[in-house]
């Protein structure tokens, strides 16, 4: 008799109390990890959104949690083993340091990385088989360099000198396509000036020296740390009258004077694909790295005639966007 | 031991008990019916897959066709893209070179699928260099006389080169397109082909069915799943890209598309078509289990249908059996029952055909086998006081009571042999015998003949009378003509025994009256009797009756006086009768 009345009784109140448990606590949901010096709402956005059209929805079918340094590149691996010991079924990471991070941290956690150059960070063996834990999205920044160089030129022909400032410390591979840019700076007369930058206090005093030049030409490598201040960045750039070669559209639209770079929006959906295909099993060694197909060129007209340039038409004709 | 096998009238002979009609009947019905269904199922089964699978690769193989159209106008959509920059080459050379270069700009904006786009001249030196990625070159002269991009789009208009890869896993496809006029020079497209790709996912294949394409070489080159493209998997051997190219070389379709395995093992309806001028094969596959999920599931309701049929069958084979075989069942106990004795029972059938028609039959043969069994008894119990025939006759006439005491009116006839106790004490025993045989075997049939009950035989004679237990109308003539039958067979006889020497006579007396009539006896002796004057006067009547007359009362004369001829004899005083009885003679009988 008193069995039965327990067992009614347990049985009562599991059903009047409501699940209230908040996804993030709960430890049933697959977890994703995203571990990033900086990660831009937009693209988080395409990401999640990315997921959310192939049935993850954050909150209810998976717990996806950011673990961001907000530009502190040397809490990377503080964070990346907190995010190991969650247990996560993916680690989503930004940028090759932190991949890097992340890949010390953990061989077994498949990890979906999007950074600039996938070759250049030694993640994978092969692009086409990476055999590992590892696999994402190769943004081909380092090779676009020359590109961006020659575009620069396009707009600004009378630069005597470009600046090239990347996140410290610099990739050897970076050196080698710098190499080559080189060769090409040199057939046009520019000379080449590398600045490894440790930290945002660095690049802002570094843009300052080169402010209202005519001569100077400036190219930002993409980094988080750097993209976590875009909006500032790109203020900076045209307040000081810089011509410079931005790594992403939100620094032209913030002020800065171009950018040529991949169509990271597009690259963070096929991210949310993987995910999607390592949550139901499948192996990261066997997904492919992946190349960006569509680049974007944006110009920000203001600041070209605030600089007092003209956009030629070869140059126009070339723009994907085109910002006031 | 005796082995004649004692048969009772009752069971003649032992049957044989058979059972097992209800279950050949269920069965032969049961497996009529299930066999009926289980093949008509089939038959349709069978159909049915084929329409389904018919169907299905019908659609696949549009949607196949329709691919490869796409992936044309994809490529063709290229070339005429392509072709609009090529218009620089009509204009004088000092212009031809920046109107190339806007003109390959705005192709960069205009087909993102083209990363880089070179114009070599006629002599094999690359003069102008556009790109997505890499710094574009303007007049390098580098030679590409050795690139078949180049040297083969030169001599045949275009050239289509087999898919590479770029950054080891970027699928490209260089596109060689001649100038249109004398100049002869060539532009060359890198196409990236993860935009084809693009195009063939837009295409609905529907459930769970996907399209890929492989090149020339076997090669995937578009797959829903891009890292299968990306791997440079080889499908060369695959059966279904194997009877493709088979096609292809043979130039004959076979059919619309066959069942093989897919690509992730699974088996699947594979259709084809290939796409013109690239030698690529577009495939649209459907697995098995999804694509013909309707028809499993068809089947499925089928195959239950035909369980639940063949119970049913069951079923209806058990009631149509029992309906056949319960009347005959029925039959068959009732005529064991018959048979073993009990021969009140009725058969009770109401089938209305022809069971019920056999089932009356052996009522009615049970009813008249009751009946005769009655009477051979009621004949048995009868035997005890009278002849067998009288018996008979006395039971089909429904007198069988009689045997209790009762009065009636009855006409009694004595006679006997004159002379013939002087003759037995004479003559030798056998002799005497033979005599007597003779004589009541010919008064025997007399008696017969009249259905006459005989009372007693007293050695050389004999007491009869008529009307009792049988009734007979004009018993008194009956008699009559009885004794004149009689006198005149006996009459033969004594003539012929009189040529031995034999001096019988025959005499008969006649008398009708009231008489008690009733058994008397002892237990297993019993003797139907006729008590009364009327025996007693017939007895007289027969003492007085010289050799060859019948003597007759008044009373019986009244009754014969129409048809005999009579001669007062006499009154004679008789014992125990107070009166004088008048006395005649029958002479005979008037015809």
């Amino acid at each position: 008799m008193t069995t039965r009345r327990t067992l009614l009784g347990a049985l009562g109140i599991t059903l009047l109390v409501p699940p209230v448990i908040t996804a993030q606590d709960r430890p049933d949901l697959p977890r994703v990890v995203v571990l990033s010096i900086s990660a831009p709402a937009d693209q988080m956005l395409a990401f999640e959104e990315s997921l959310e059209s192939l049935g993850h929805i954050n909150g209810t079918t998976v717990s996806i949690q950011h673990h961001s340094t907000q530009g502190h590149k040397e809490k990377l691996d503080a964070f990346a083993e907190q995010a190991v010991e969650l247990n996560p079924n993916v680690i989503v990471a930004i940028g090759s340091k932190a991949a890097r991070a992340a890949k010390r941290a953990t061989e077994d956690i498949p990890i979906v990385a999007v950074t600039g150059d996938m070759s250049a960070s030694g993640l994978v063996k092969n692009l086409a088989h990476p055999e590992g834990n590892v696999t994402g999205q190769s943004l081909f920044q380092v090779d676009l360099m020359p590109k961006r160089l020659e575009l620069l030129l396009e707009l600004a022909p009378q630069i005597r000198r470009l600046n090239v400032f990347a996140s410290a410390p610099i990739n050897p591979v970076v050196h080698k396509v710098l190499a080559e840019l080189a060769i090409y700076a040199q057939r046009k007369g520019i000379e080449v000036n590398v600045v490894g930058i440790g930290s945002l206090e660095e690049l802002m005093s570094k843009l300052t020296t080169l402010r209202y030049s005519d001569e100077e030409g400036l190219l930002i490598r993409a980094s988080p740390v750097f993209d976590a201040h875009s909006v500032e960045i790109g203020q900076l750039t045209a307040e000081y009258r810089l011509i410079a070669m931005l790594p992403w559209k939100e620094y032209v639209h913030a002020g800065g004077l171009i950018s040529y770079s991949p169509d990271i929006v597009a690259a963070w959906r096929r991210a949310g694909t993987y995910v999607d295909r390592i949550l139901r099993g499948a192996h990261p060694g066997d997904l492919p790295v992946e190349h960006p197909t569509q680049y974007e060129l944006v110009i920000n007209i203001g600041t070209v005639e605030k600089l007092g340039l003209t956009v030629p038409s070869s140059l126009l004709l070339r723009a994907n966007e085109v910002v006031e | 031991m005796n082995d004649k096998v004692v048969t009772d009238k009752f069971c003649p002979t032992q049957v044989k008990k058979r059972a097992g009609l209800f279950r050949k009947y269920t069965i032969l019905i049961s497996i009529l019916v299930s066999t009926m269904l289980v093949v008509g199922s089939i038959v349709e089964m069978y159909f049915s897959y084929q329409d389904a699978k018919a169907a299905l690769l019908r659609i696949q193989y549009e949607k196949a066709t329709s691919a490869a159209t796409v992936i044309s106008r994809f490529i063709k959509e290229v070339e005429t893209q392509i072709g609009w920059t090529m218009h620089a080459a009509f204009l004088p050379s000092n212009e031809a070179a920046p109107q190339r270069r806007i003109d390959f700009l705005r192709l960069l904006r205009q087909a993102p699928e083209i990363t880089e786009v070179t114009y070599i001249d006629s002599s094999g030196k690359e003069q102008l260099m556009v790109s997505r990625i890499t710094i574009d070159a303007v007049g390098s002269g580098k030679d590409h006389t050795g690139n078949p991009n180049f040297h083969v789009a030169k001599e045949c208009g275009h050239y289509f080169s087999p898919v590479y890869f770029r950054q080891e896993s970027e699928p490209y496809l260089s596109l060689g397109i001649r100038d249109q006029n004398r100049k002869k020079g060539v532009t060359v497209a890198e196409v990236n082909l993860k935009f084809v790709r693009d195009e063939i996912s837009k295409i609905d294949v529907g459930l769970a069915g996907h399209a890929f394409v492989v090149d020339e070489r076997g090669l995937l080159v578009t797959h829903p799943d891009l890292s299968l493209v990306l791997r440079k998997t080889d499908l060369s051997t695959r059966p279904q890209v194997v009877t493709a190219r088979a096609e292809v070389i043979s130039g004959e379709k076979a059919e619309l598309g066959f069942v093989t395995e897919g690509l992730n093992g699974q088996s699947v309806l594979s259709s084809h078509a290939t796409v013109d001028r690239l030698g690529w094969l577009v495939f649209v596959e459907s697995p098995l289990n999804v694509a013909f999920a309707p028809l499993y599931r068809s089947l499925l309701r089928t195959v239950i249908l035909l369980v639940i049929g063949i119970f049913l069958s069951v079923l209806a084979g058990l009631l149509l059996a029992r309906r056949i075989v319960l009347p005959i069942q029925v039959l068959q106990q009732g005529a064991a029952r018959i048979g073993s004795g009990t021969l009140k029972h009725q058969i009770d059938i109401k089938t209305g055909d022809e069971l019920e028609s056999l089932a009356d039959e052996f009522n009615s043969m049970s009813s008249k086998l009751r009946e005769s069994y009655d009477n051979i008894e009621k004949v048995s119990a009868l035997k005890r006081y009278f002849s067998p025939h009288l018996a008979e006759l006395i039971v089909s006439s429904g007198e069988e009571n009689m045997t209790e005491s009762h009065r009636r009116e009855i006409t009694v006839v004595f006679c006997d042999l004159r002379n013939f106790s002087a003759f037995s004490s004479l003559a030798e025993p056998e002799e005497a015998m033979r005599v007597l045989e003779q004589y009541f075997s010919v008064l025997g049939k007399q008696l017969l003949r009249f259905e006459a009950t005989v009372d007693h035989y007293a050695g050389d004679g004999l007491m009869a009378f008529l009307n009792d237990p049988l009734p007979c109308p004009e018993h008194v003539q009956q008699a009559v003509r009885m004794a004149t039958g009689m006198q005149d067979e006996v009459g033969k006889l004594l003539v012929g025994w009189q040529k031995r020497d034999l001096n019988l006579g025959f005499g008969i007396g006649i008398a009708t009256g009231y008489a008690t009539i009733g058994h008397i006896g002892a237990e297993g002796q019993f003797h139907y009797t006729a008590i009364g004057s009327v025996a007693n006067l017939a007895s007289r009547l027969c003492d007085e009756a010289a050799g060859g007359e019948i003597l007759v009362t008044e009373s019986v004369y009244e009754e014969v006086e129409s048809m005999v001829k009579v001669v007062s004899v006499c009154e004679l005083s008789l014992k125990g009768f107070p009166n004088p009885v008048p006395i005649l003679r029958v002479i005979g009988l008037d015809q």
